[in-house]
């Protein structure tokens, strides 16, 4: 036992060594950076009471003076609120209706199958049964996302799960938001019709200038198609209505500033930087270490770019970097499933697939495709019980903590970051996962570490910006 | 202070009892130890029976307004029968709410438009608990904020800034987005020297100057995270003209004045004034000239 001649306590704490700092995170996601050599003074008891130093320190409910119920209180509401998306269990639920579409993506990571191709639809009476395993979530809002392939080949079973979802509803009463993906290349009259009855969310993608986007795609037209519906959706729908993904191809990775600027040039002022998945055709094209190296580069510069853009005084905001500061400067959540602890499959997201299985997450379907169904959590037609209660998911439920994994349990970005069994499995063989090979790591790593060196160096100028996307 | 409530007035104000737990090294209505509610009740009372039915805005205030047990109850009551549109502003130290069965009786008494005025002095306990000049009080008002905003009141922060804290007014609004981000507004305050503040001006008092750049941060803060923000009895000129927005005319007509000054200062009709009961001003005051 440490002698302290402060009689200060502690409270539980990490720590890690950016540049010449230390930066110090307790149990809530409350951060310090301090000069070297801070937490080996403050765990021997020599910070001094008259300095900012230890007002700071009790602030950030790192050290206290004594262990008192009012603090015990104010931490427990803190850790209450920072693990509130498990409030209502599963909200997102993605029905692959098809898995059928008319691109070619580079990066394809749902092993998309030609457009003409047979049985890949989802049945009538699986997409029912998947309907009502929905319902019976607990949570009171839902997300229904229709997803691919090509959702916009299947409009009718588009338009049946809608109106069975109405149906079901009356009696369930939930509240329910419905999100189409697709790439808007043939976004029909039809289509428009239902998006505007039913409040449908448009998600698609885009990945920037046309030589890119249509270089992605791997079909010439694209990027002009894409164009034309989103105008048409826009004036139809409304210009918040369609929001794009982006997905960083290598060759993307040599153009930060031209798909920025693409983004502007179409009136979006919102860009979610996305490196690729290691899944479906994605998997075999890549040395995965070098991808994320210069991955890395690519977001630092965008990210750059778009904070200039801020400064110039244009609202332009990088969602990936929202998502990350808004776990480091609020007590909130984010609904971004990649990085929740407890993990985001089944906790947030499930899917229901077209082959009429029920899959842990879009990832885990994806797998499937490949023959292994490591990740199936059972048949549509099964008990809602037994998929998401069932021996599957408890066995899952013991590796999908950052809390008490290896290599998390005691990493300082342990309150920002998530844990991935699914991820952990396709790349290295177990569920579990290793953290010091760990790609996964070693990327959100990087980009923590970044940005807490862009807090340290730029905060008074950075912060009002990335706030101000974070509450927008 | 006014003899009759009226509507639009700032100044229609109850003062329950001089008491209080806590002894604010700058209060500017210094607390007595002995109980004095039933001397001010037969006054209140009055103000309140002779108000403007149509009176918009009552303040509670003290002393700490919830000693008085199921007085304050009985005016709050009063306050909402006699003036049915009347939000009322409850000034307290918080301290009180940090009690679940005080708060459980609060809720059921407290059925009308309510605003919680409460101050929070610091981001730790420890500059906390000197400026209130009570141990725990910290701690306790922490408790109450927390127990109120989980019932939903809408509740006003208020940090009066001095010495003791004017170098942490940013850290005080991270804290404040990170523990007590449910709160509806957050008001900067600038002391009237009077009470303990005079008698402890040296060891209270900050000119703007010293605080402005990190007053202008702790707002930034507060803004952008969307909790409103006001500053309260600093006036125009000791401000930079990006928090001019945030300034409010928040002193009373009946205790506002001007100095000589001032008289041609172009600002004059938005400034919020000096408190005519101050026995000290900023050296820096000066006219703005556009």
């Amino acid at each position: 036992m440490i002698q302290r001649n402060n009689s200060y306590r502690l409270l539980p704490f990490k720590f890690t060594h950016i540049g010449n700092k230390e930066l110090i995170v307790n149990e809530v996601g409350d951060y310090l950076f301090m000069p070297n050599g801070t937490v080996q003074r403050v765990i021997s008891g020599s910070v001094n009471r008259n300095t900012e130093e230890y007002r700071d320190l009790l602030s950030k409910f790192i050290i206290c003076d004594s262990y008192n119920d009012i603090l015990q209180d104010v931490i427990a509401t803190r850790i209450r609120t920072k693990k509130s998306f498990l409030d209502g269990f599963t909200s997102l639920h993605i029905f692959v209706l098809t898995l059928r579409c008319n691109q070619k993506c580079v990066y394809c990571q749902a092993t998309s199958q030609n457009k003409d191709c047979v049985n890949k639809d989802m049945k009538i009476e699986d997409l029912n049964k998947a309907i009502s395993l929905m319902l019976k979530s607990p949570n009171p809002h839902i997300t229904m996302e229709f997803q691919g392939g090509e959702s916009s080949l299947v409009p009718s079973l588009v338009e049946h799960a809608i109106l069975e979802t109405e149906r079901q509803n009356k009696s369930v009463g939930k509240e329910i938001k419905y999100v189409i993906c697709t790439n808007i290349i043939h976004f029909s009259e039809e289509l428009l019709n239902l998006c505007e009855k039913y409040n449908v969310f448009v998600s698609t993608s885009l990945d920037g200038p046309e030589s890119i986007h249509d270089s992605n795609r791997g079909v010439s037209g694209s990027y002009k198609h894409f164009v034309d519906s989103l105008l048409r959706i826009r004036e139809r729908l409304g210009q918040d209505r369609i929001s794009p993904l982006m997905t960083t191809s290598v060759l993307s990775l040599n153009y930060p500033i031209e798909i920025v600027d693409s983004y502007r040039q179409l009136s979006f002022h919102y860009i979610f930087l996305r490196p690729l998945n290691p899944y479906g055709r994605a998997k075999e094209n890549e040395d995965w270490n070098l991808y994320f190296d210069k991955f890395l580069e690519f977001y630092k510069k965008s990210l750059d770019y778009i904070l200039l853009l801020n400064k110039r005084g244009e609202f332009f905001v990088e969602g990936f970097t929202a998502m990350v500061m808004k776990k480091i400067l609020t007590p909130f959540p984010i609904g971004f499933v990649d990085l929740q602890s407890p993990a985001g499959i089944i906790n947030s997201v499930v899917v229901y697939n077209y082959d009429g299985y029920v899959y842990c997450s879009d990832e885990s379907r994806m797998m499937a495709e490949s023959g292994d169904f490591t990740f199936r959590l059972g048949k549509v037609s099964d008990k809602y019980e037994d998929i998401f209660y069932g021996k599957k998911a408890q066995a899952l439920s013991r590796v999908w903590a950052t809390e008490y994994i290896a290599g998390c349990s005691d990493c300082a970005f342990q309150q920002y970051c998530g844990a991935d069994p699914v991820r952990n499995y396709s790349t290295q063989g177990d569920w579990y996962g290793h953290r010091p090979s760990s790609l996964f790591c070693k990327f959100h790593k990087a980009v923590f570490e970044y940005l807490f060196e862009l807090i340290d160096r730029r905060g008074n100028e950075v912060l009002p910006i990335i706030r101000r996307w974070i509450y927008d | 202070m006014t003899d009759k409530f009226i509507k639009g007035s700032n100044n229609n104000i109850i003062y329950v009892t001089s008491c209080c737990t806590n002894r604010c090294i700058m209060c500017c209505q210094p607390p007595l130890d002995e109980d004095d509610s039933t001397y001010h009740y037969k006054r209140n009372i009055n103000l309140i029976d002779t108000a403007d039915p149509e009176t918009d805005y009552v303040c509670i205030t003290g002393g700490e307004p919830t000693l008085s047990g199921d007085l304050l109850f009985d005016y709050m009551h009063r306050i909402w029968d006699k003036m049915p549109n009347s939000s009322i502003h409850l000034l307290t130290n918080g301290r009180s709410f940090a009690n679940a069965n005080y708060v459980e009786k609060f809720t059921k008494e407290a059925n009308g438009k309510l605003f919680v005025g409460i101050p929070l002095h610091s981001d730790n306990y420890a500059d906390h608990d000197v400026i209130a000049g009570a141990k725990g009080s910290f701690y306790a008002t922490l408790k109450g904020l927390h127990n109120l905003g989980i019932l939903g009141f809408e509740i006003e922060l208020r940090v009066i800034i001095l010495k003791q804290n004017y170098k942490r007014l940013d850290k005080i609004a991270e804290f404040i987005t990170r523990n007590l981000p449910f709160v509806a507004q957050v008001s900067f305050m600038g002391l009237e020297v009077i009470g303990y503040a005079e008698k402890n001006y040296s060891k209270v008092w900050m000119d703007s100057e010293c605080f402005t750049i990190n007053l202008a941060r702790a707002i930034d803060i507060l803004d952008n995270s969307h909790i409103q923000t006001r500053i309260f009895n600093i006036p125009h000129c000791l401000l930079p003209t990006a928090l001019w927005p945030f300034a409010c005319k928040s002193i009373s007509e009946w205790k506002k004045t001007n100095l000589g000054i001032c008289s041609n200062c172009s600002m004059i009709d938005e400034c919020c004034g000096l408190f005519s009961t101050s026995k000290r001003y900023s050296a820096n005051l000066k006219p703005i000239i556009r």
